[in-house]
C-alpha cells in the first residue's frame, strides 16, 4: 500500500486550499486528500463492510462527505482522523444496507494477480475461515480489529478517531481478538 | 505484568510497535513457558495477517481514477441536484402566485410561504444533520444517530397512511393541469399515484428499513 502520510503541514496547507474561492484550487486540494489517504480509508472500508463493493461505496460516501463538509471543518482533530471517523460512519452504514451473506459470497473472489496461486489459496482459505467469525463480532470489536489491520495507522490516532483513551483501546482489541479467537474455535469445533 | 491477560494486551502492543523495551524481555519469557499465550500471538498475527493481505490485494487491484471520477461525478450531480431542489421551490412559489387568480389572495399566498419554507426547512435539517455527524467525535454517539435514524424512518414511513387523505386537496391543486371535461380520469390519476406511493412505502420501503435496524441491533448486542 503506497502510503504518504500527512504531516501536519500539509494538512493545515490542505484545508486552506479546500476551503480556497478559486474551484479548480479547491479540486486539486480534495484529489491530494483523496490520493493522500484512499488506501487506508479503502482497507478500513473492506475491513468493516467485507466487500469490495461495499468498501467502493462507503469509500465514495466517505469522501464525499468530506467535500460536503470540510468548510465545516474545524480543525480540532487531524485531518486523517476526521475522514477515518466518517469513514467508520458510512462503512457501518453501508454494512446495515447490505446483507452479510454478500459480503461472503464476495470474500471469495480475493483478485490473485499480485501474488503465486499458492499464496492466493493460503491467503484465501485464511481470510474466509478468519471473516465467518469477524462478522459475528459486535461492531465495537469489528471496528477496533479493523482500524488496527490498517496498515499505518497508530494506536494514539486510533484512539482519536474512537474518541476514547489510548489504553481503553489496547483493552477493546486485546477483548475483540479474544472474541475472534474464541467465535474461530467454536467454528472448527463444528 | 502478571497474568496472562497483561501479557495477551503486551503481544498486541508489541505487534503495533508501543511495547516499551523493558517490558519485551519479560514477555518474552513468559512466551516460552505459556502455550495459551503462544496461541493467542498466533491468533493475533494470523489474522491481523489475513486481513491485511487481503485489504492489498484489493487495493493493488482498484482502479482509483475511476473511482475518483465516480465520487467527483456523484458531487456534481448533488450540486446538480441543489439546483433543481431551488428550481422546484421556485415552481411552487410560482405555482401559488399563479393561483392567487383562481383564489383569495390570503390562501395562495400561504401555499407560497409553506412551499418556499418547507424546502428550506428541508436544506437546513440535512446540512445540520451532515455538520453534526462530521463534528462526531464517538464511535458510540455514530452508532446512536444512525439507530436513532432508521428508527425514525421507519416511524416516518407510517405517516404515508396519511397520504390519501390529502387526494381532495392535491386533486383540487392540480385540477386547471388535468383533464378538465373528465375530472374523473384526472381524480383517478392523482388517487393511483397515491396508491403507488402509499404502497411502496409501506411494502418496500418500510420492511427495507425494518431489515437494516434489525441487523444493527442484533450486531450491537452480539
Amino acid at each position: 500500500m503506497a502510503l504518504t502520510p500527512l504531516t501536519s503541514e500539509a494538512e493545515l496547507s490542505l484545508r486552506a486550499r479546500a476551503c480556497a474561492s478559486n474551484p479548480s484550487e479547491r479540486d486539486r486540494a480534495f484529489r491530494e486528500i483523496f490520493d493522500a489517504l484512499r488506501g487506508q480509508v479503502f482497507a478500513l472500508c473492506l475491513h468493516v463492510t467485507g466487500g469490495r463493493m461495499e468498501a467502493e461505496d462507503a469509500l465514495q460516501e466517505t469522501f464525499l462527505s468530506v467535500h460536503r463538509s470540510l468548510r465545516d471543518f474545524r480543525g480540532d482533530s487531524k485531518l486523517s482522523t476526521w475522514v477515518f471517523r466518517i469513514a467508520v460512519r458510512a462503512s457501518l452504514a453501508v454494512k446495515a444496507k447490505r446483507r452479510s451473506h454478500a459480503s461472503l459470497e464476495e470474500a471469495r473472489e480475493i483478485p490473485s494477480e499480485h501474488m503465486s496461486p499458492e499464496d492466493a489459496a493460503h491467503t484465501e482459505k485464511e481470510f474466509r475461515k478468519m471473516r465467518i467469525s469477524f462478522d459475528q463480532l459486535s461492531m465495537e470489536h469489528r471496528v477496533v480489529l479493523s482500524l488496527f489491520a490498517v496498515e499505518g495507522l497508530r494506536h494514539d490516532e486510533i484512539a482519536d478517531v474512537l474518541g476514547v483513551p489510548a489504553g481503553t483501546v489496547w483493552s477493546r482489541l486485546h477483548l475483540a481478538r479474544k472474541r475472534l479467537g474464541a467465535l474461530s474455535a467454536l467454528a472448527e469445533s463444528r | 505484568m502478571t497474568s496472562c491477560d497483561d501479557f495477551e494486551l503486551a503481544i498486541e502492543m508489541r505487534n503495533h510497535g508501543a511495547l516499551p523495551r523493558d517490558r519485551e524481555d519479560a514477555l518474552l519469557a513468559h512466551l516460552l513457558g505459556c502455550n495459551g499465550c503462544r496461541s493467542f500471538e498466533s491468533l493475533s498475527t494470523s489474522s491481523e495477517n489475513a486481513m491485511s493481505a487481503h485489504a492489498l490485494t484489493h487495493i493493488q487491484s482498484t482502479n482509483w481514477d475511476s473511482l475518483f471520477a465516480n465520487t467527483t461525478r456523484v458531487i456534481q450531480r448533488n450540486a446538480r441536484d441543489q439546483i433543481l431542489r431551488g428550481a422546484l421551490a421556485l415552481l411552487v412559489a410560482t405555482v401559488g402566485l399563479m393561483l392567487m387568480s383562481h383564489r383569495p389572495l390570503a390562501i395562495a399566498l400561504i401555499e407560497t410561504v409553506a412551499g418556499t419554507l418547507v424546502f428550506g426547512f428541508v436544506w437546513l435539517l440535512s446540512k445540520r444533520r451532515l455538520t453534526k455527524i462530521a463534528g462526531m467525535k464517538q464511535q458510540g454517539e455514530l452508532l446512536f444517530q444512525h439507530r436513532f435514524e432508521l428508527e425514525s424512518r421507519v416511524r416516518g414511513a407510517l405517516r404515508v397512511l396519511l397520504l390519501p387523505l390529502t387526494l381532495p386537496f392535491i386533486y383540487l391543486e392540480l385540477r386547471p393541469l388535468l383533464v378538465s371535461a373528465q375530472s374523473w380520469i384526472g381524480f383517478g390519476l392523482v388517487a393511483a399515484a397515491i396508491l403507488a406511493q402509499t404502497s411502496f412505502v409501506l411494502f418496500i420501503r418500510r420492511p427495507a428499513l425494518q431489515r437494516e435496524l434489525r441487523e444493527l441491533t442484533s450486531n450491537q448486542t452480539a
